[in-house]
């Protein structure tokens, strides 16, 4: 007789029917339809949609909200410098255009040297 | 070629060639999808989890007001949870979970799986005097006789912690240590317990099969 033949383990056996019980029982516990008539369900849901609403829906609009904002404004510092910076140079130019030399006034304050020959002083 | 840049070659590279983390199942990137504002995968998630965790719920618990209350509380946790850890785990084992989790909670409140002498005796009295479960659990849309309304007939006659300890195994996925710790039992009396409760049900179902 073979190893084969042998009649197996009544344990293992027992064991593996006992597997396949729970197995079945499980599956079946899980395939449970809900006790509850469809329109209670519906509620419920309804009932913990408008909860999701106020809890995560609110708040994550909120938050992208101002994120949105918060980009927007890097966006506008952005322009904000930029200008900033043009008006800058502008006001340089001018300030250094204004302080250019008169040449009439320049002229007039070179010293006379005729007048300086006649009074001696060279 | 300077070294900062070869090296940085070689960082991308070595990340392209690193395996790649799989893929979340298809209900936790709706959960995700959810929890950053999607209505749709909101609505898909709550249609899909209500009916099952809703009828735990009630099996559990006995009454509507409560069911209610533990999904609702459990849908509130689902969306604030971090399940990093359980992302193997269904996305449904892990909201039955929280379902039980909250279940529990309230029955312990009612001293419905309290272990003292005292309060078994009380109850014991309660449910031979019919007055455990006053309200009577509801069977609609389970079908008169079907193995349905039969499972659910055992399930409801079975004793709080027994009740408890099955549902833990059959829809948390739970395993006897888990449910000595929840019930706070050595895992032998957990071991005996969940046992108990199969036995029954099977019983219930073998003796209306003939």
């Amino acid at each position: 007789m073979s190893p084969d033949a042998l009649p197996s383990d009544p344990t293992e056996t027992r064991e593996e029917d006992s597997a396949a019980h729970d197995l079945a029982l499980r599956r079946q516990l899980r395939a449970l339809p809900s006790p509850a008539p469809a329109a209670e369900l519906e509620a419920l849901s309804r009932r913990v949609l408008a909860q999701w609403r106020e809890q995560v829906a609110a708040p994550a609009r909120h938050e992208a909200g101002v994120s949105t904002v918060l980009a927007a404004g890097r966006a506008g510092g952005r322009w904000l410098a930029m200008s900033a910076g043009l008006m800058l140079c502008a006001a340089l130019a001018i300030g250094l255009w204004l302080q250019r030399g008169d040449p009439v006034l320049d002229e007039l304050a070179r010293p006379d040297v005729l007048s300086q020959m006649a009074a001696g002083e060279m | 070629m300077s070294s900062v840049p070869r090296l940085t070659q070689w960082f991308g590279a070595a990340l392209s060639r690193a395996p790649r983390p799989r893929a979340a199942p298809a209900d936790w990137t709706l959960w995700r999808a959810a929890c950053s504002g999607d209505a749709a995968s909101a609505a898909g998630l709550v249609q899909a989890l209500t009916p099952q965790a809703y009828g735990l719920a009630l099996r559990l618990l006995g009454r509507r007001e409560d069911a209610e209350d533990a999904v609702q509380e459990a849908f509130l946790r689902l969306w604030r949870a971090t399940p990093r850890d359980d992302r193997s785990a269904q996305l449904s084992t892990y909201f039955n979970t929280i379902v039980i989790n909250r279940c529990r909670s309230l029955l312990a409140s009612r001293r419905e799986l309290a272990t003292e002498a005292e309060a078994l005796r009380d109850l014991q009295d309660a449910q031979q005097h019919g007055e455990a479960h006053a309200a009577p659990h509801p069977t609609a849309g389970l079908g008169p006789g079907g193995p349905h309304a039969r499972l659910h007939d055992g399930l409801s006659r079975l004793p709080p912690r027994q009740r408890m300890a099955v549902a833990m195994w059959a829809f948390a996925d739970a395993s006897v240590p888990e449910i000595a710790r929840a019930l706070e039992l050595d895992p032998n009396a957990a071991h005996q317990l969940l046992h108990r409760a199969k036995l029954a049900l099977r019983a219930h179902l073998e003796g209306a099969d003939s």
